[in-house]
């Protein structure tokens, strides 16, 4: 391809990336302020009548623990108003959120798209990165923070419809700054020469640099996500005296979704971690050699997994691990900017020794 | 009588009573944990009996009865392991059902199985990783394995303290000059280990066996203890087992009561990521005992015998197979690109059997990336440097040139008399005879000299009467590619590329670089851990990711025409809350009548449980 041309085509797609980020996270934010849902009846349309029966329980049976208002009527059933509203809960169904012929403005498609699109923005970045270097687009600090971003959208466009409208908007609020930041950063703070894609070192030349650069990245995407939502999580918690008892659901969920997420992330940055270990056995010997990355790599890991041991002890749940989760967040960051700062070691960038 | 019998969905019961501590409540003070015991012996719903310190003496020193360690049978009802929520530390759902029936135990037997209570314990394992964790960081911006001059000159006593306490002395004493070798890191791993087996003994493994059993719950208090619990009316349980077929659970009923669970893998999993642990530590002691590992570097056209350069890390390492080999060198090469910088490094070399005179076993060019592997030793391209420059003096009236040529003329002499051949070919002879290496030593570190430079020095004189340096010409090179050359006064005169023929005139002397020769930097080493660690790699890969499943399970009871369903997982629960509700949602409703013929003709029904694949 002719080289002016995917220059130009960077350029555009730099600036474009930015611009759909800035603008979905607006929409994010937007949103979630001012277009609430609110919980409504599901209508089935196979239905033909609204059929309520009377049942007695057995003589002698308690109703202690359970939920009386969720008893289902399988053709119809009735919403529990102290529930969190139903994703389809505005009228809308699908990922596109188009219901029948007309696309409700408040309907949440509208940012999923903007994500969407951003996602593929930045998609194409990395494509014509990789065809202007000829090698994995994965070598300097810049393609990483790009392919950081991509991650985070990526990880929103996946767990976007397991939870609920209202995590869905909060979980969209939180990774388009996200990525949004990380694009900003890459993009007008490192220096112009840092962002240029140079040759690899005979170092790098290896195909486990695609295998492990690439799930390392994933594993701090999702680890980074996952532990603001606990940070996020932790707030709520804090202050949820004020708030309605109906979003007590919500922060819950957002728990939930934190130790999900969380929970993804370990076995990536435990691929991660171990396929470095095997590279550098393959280039050098040596399967870990206490270099700063690898140990604070294996830190993250140690502290990762006391999350989620933490999470088994009963008596611990909720706001324990989440201040873990938020440890957690601070220690990811320093492993991956951090210690290229501190000078030594095989990943440094030695900006301050 | 029934064990357990005082459940209130709190009791941590255990089946060995023998982990009842004298004087447990200071000890629950420190340790921060509840040791609630729930006693069979006909207590109440409800009721915790807290043991008090005469109690807890008398049951400590007696041995354990029988019922209280038997374990429930799969079709009793109400039983604390089917009833209680997960307990501390177990976090695998249920109790641990231990089917030991000891009548009587020993010391040994006493002090292993405290051992294994302490070492299992969850937050002490949590303590230990935390431990780990922080000596690990504190190796990062501590420097380590450097002199100890290095630490006396930058951690300083006195007023200027680094952090107002850390001193060079302070370092070299708590072993934080090498923490990754140091006594305490070893110990905090093999604690890690040590607490790794035995949570898998003592609660992992016995909750597997409690995991795969069929719970059915026949009464509909016990199945509000299991997790959210609906009821469904006028609904049928063998239809709700045809939807969970359907979703991939396995399904058993019995009786009008059933249980189904999915994602088993998901409990399996944690096992399986201590047991790849366990592995991995194992395989990095057998390293640290069994590694032979050095470095050499070899210029090209030489040999080296493997043995020779390869330092055990212990008295019990063994030499591998291919230790009495020879490696010779053939060729070093370093590929450029357009823009000088380096792309790859190239060695050819041969492996070389003296026992079988020299014969070639192997031949290979290796790269970074790409090492050498023969019998149990593998060899990494690491490192080069330049041994030695090749020049040629070029014309008949150069110093070395007439000192060779009647050198060359007097041989001739002795052995076949004056011939005119020593003049006819003295045009040609002097091409080779001038030619000779000049052996380069390395400048790199030293003052004034920033990254690897290697130089050699050609003399014209004889060092001066005083011992002063002679005079002569100066040669560096930083690379293969280029050969600096500074006159006697040390002023710049010229570069050269090594083969390209074109001579340069220095201090009066024609010379033309015809070669650098490089060596290679080999790194040896013979690593007899590396299978395990490697299997306990793929196995750590694997299994963490299994256990990224969520281990859902529902139970169902017929009472009547209504339905009761209760349904719990571990990990992804509101994925799980959704899936529970469309389940829900597709049970059929039958009309009142044929629900009524339903429930009559479920209670005298034979069983007949169902299972999937």
């Amino acid at each position: 391809m002719n080289f002016v041309n995917l220059e130009q085509i960077e350029n555009s797609l730099r600036n474009a990336t930015f611009c759909m980020l800035f603008l979905t996270t607006f929409l994010y934010w937007f949103y979630t302020a001012f277009y609430s849902t609110n919980p409504q009846q599901i209508i089935n349309p196979l239905s033909l009548t609204n059929i309520k029966t009377n049942f007695t329980y057995p003589d002698g049976f308690q109703a202690n623990n359970i939920n009386v208002s969720t008893t289902y009527l399988p053709i119809n059933p009735v919403l529990n108003t102290e529930r969190e509203e139903q994703p389809e809960a505005n009228g809308t169904n699908g990922l596109l959120g188009v219901s029948s012929l007309v696309v409700n403005l408040k309907s949440i498609a509208i940012p999923r798209i903007m994500m969407g699109v951003s996602n593929l923005l930045l998609v194409l970045l990395l494509l014509v990165r990789w065809e202007k270097s000829g090698h994995f687009p994965l070598s300097n600090l810049y393609e990483s923070l790009m392919f950081l971003a991509w991650c985070c959208t990526f990880l929103y466009l996946l767990y976007c419809t397991s939870f609920t409208l209202l995590v869905e908007k909060m979980l969209g609020s939180l990774i388009a700054p996200c990525s949004l930041l990380m694009n900003a950063f890459a993009t007008f703070s490192l220096p112009k020469e840092m962002q240029q894609a140079s040759p690899l070192v005979p170092a790098l030349q290896s195909n486990w640099l695609m295998m492990h650069v690439t799930v390392m990245i994933i594993s701090y995407a999702t680890l980074i996500i996952g532990s603001l939502l606990s940070i996020l999580f932790l707030i709520l918690f804090k202050h949820k005296k004020g708030t309605p008892k109906k979003y007590d659901n919500f922060i819950n969920n957002l728990d939930a979704l934190s130790y999900r997420i969380i929970g993804l992330g370990f076995p990536f940055l435990t691929i991660g971690i171990l396929s470095g270990a095997v590279w550098a056995n393959e280039a050098w010997g040596s399967y870990w050699s206490w270099d700063p990355k690898e140990t604070w790599a294996l830190l993250t890991w140690l502290v990762f997994a006391i999350y989620l041991h933490t999470r088994l002890t009963k008596g611990w749940e909720g706001e324990k691990p989440a201040i873990i989760a938020a440890v957690g967040f601070l220690v990811v960051w320093f492993c991956y900017l951090g210690v290229n700062l501190i000078g030594e070691g095989l990943h440094s960038y030695g900006f301050f020794n | 009588m029934q064990p357990y019998a005082s459940v209130s969905g709190r009791c941590l019961s255990r089946p060995d009573a023998l982990h009842v501590i004298p004087f447990g409540r200071p000890l629950q003070a420190i340790a921060g944990r509840r040791f609630v015991r729930c006693f069979a012996k006909g207590g109440q719903p409800g009721d915790k009996k807290k043991l008090n310190v005469t109690d807890k003496l008398r049951l400590g020193n007696t041995p354990p009865t029988l019922d209280v360690l038997k374990a429930p049978r799969p079709t009793d009802a109400p039983s604390a392991i089917d009833d209680a929520p997960s307990t501390s530390g177990l976090g695998l759902g249920g109790g641990v059902a231990s089917p030991r029936t000891l009548v009587q135990s020993n010391a040994v037997q006493v002090a292993w199985r405290r051992l294994m209570k302490e070492l299992s314990s969850l937050p002490r394992a949590i303590a230990i990783m935390a431990l780990i964790a922080v000596l690990s960081g504190l190796g990062t911006f501590i420097p380590q394995n450097k002199s100890i001059e290095y630490y006396l000159v930058n951690y300083p006593d006195g007023a200027e303290k680094v952090l107002g306490f850390l001193t060079g002395d302070l370092i070299l004493t708590l072993q934080l000059d090498h923490i990754y070798t140091a006594d305490y890191f070893y110990l905090s791993m093999g604690l890690l280990a040590a607490s790794l087996a035995a949570c898998t003994y003592t609660r992992q493994w016995p909750a597997v066996k409690v995991a795969q059993r069929w719970r059915f719950l026949t009464q509909p208090k016990s199945l509000l203890k299991q997790g959210r619990t609906e009821v469904l009316p006028n609904a049928r349980v063998s239809d709700l087992g045809a939807i969970l077929l359907q979703r991939g659970y396995q399904v058993f009923v019995k009786d009008g009561s059933l249980y189904g669970f999915k994602g088993l893998a998901g409990k399996l999993g944690p096992i399986g990521v201590h047991a790849a642990l366990l592995l991995c530590l194992f395989g990095t002691a057998w390293s640290g005992f069994g590694t032979l590992k050095g470095n050499v570097m070899c210029p090209e056209g030489q040999d080296f015998q493997v043995a020779s350069f390869l330092q055990p890390s212990s008295p019990i390492a063994s030499m591998p197979a291919s230790a009495s080999n020879v490696i010779h060198v053939n060729k070093f090469t370093i590929d450029y690109r357009p823009d000088g910088s380096v792309a790859q490094f190239y060695s050819d070399l041969s492996l070389l059997d003296p026992a079988q005179g020299g014969k070639e076993m192997m031949r290979k060019t290796i790269s970074v990336n790409d090492p050498f592997r023969f019998n149990g030793v593998t060899m990494y391209q690491t490192d080069w440097s330049l041994s030695a420059v090749t020049l040629r003096v070029l014309g008949q009236d150069a110093p070395l040139a007439r000192a060779a040529q009647a050198a060359e003329a007097q041989a001739a002499a002795s052995t076949s008399g004056p011939t005119s051949s020593a003049s006819s070919t003295s045009d040609a002879l002097p091409q080779q005879r001038t030619a000779f290496n000049l052996p380069m030593a390395s400048l790199e570190g030293k003052p004034g000299v920033a990254g690897r430079l290697w130089a050699t020095f050609l003399p014209l004189a004889e060092p001066g009467q005083d011992g002063s340096a002679p005079k002569g010409i100066s040669i560096l090179a930083r690379d293969p590619q280029s050969v600096v050359f500074y006159d006697a006064k040390g002023q710049f005169v010229g570069v050269r590329r090594p083969g390209s023929g074109k001579p340069i005139e220095v201090e009066g002397l024609a010379l033309v670089v015809e070669d650098v020769t490089g060596a290679t930097g080999l790194e040896l080493k013979s690593d007899p851990g590396v299978p395990a660690v490697y299997a306990g790699f793929g196995g750590l890969m694997v299994t963490t990711l299994i256990s990224y499943l969520s281990h859902s399970q529902v139970w169902a009871l017929q009472q009547g025409s209504s339905l009761f369903v209760s349904g719990r997982t571990n990990r992804a629960k509101l994925a799980f809350d959704r899936e529970l509700d469309d389940i829900l949602n597709a049970v059929p409703e039958l009309p009142p009548t044929a629900a009524t013929t339903v429930a009559s003709s479920a209670s005298t029904a034979a069983p007949a449980p169902t299972a999937k694949q």
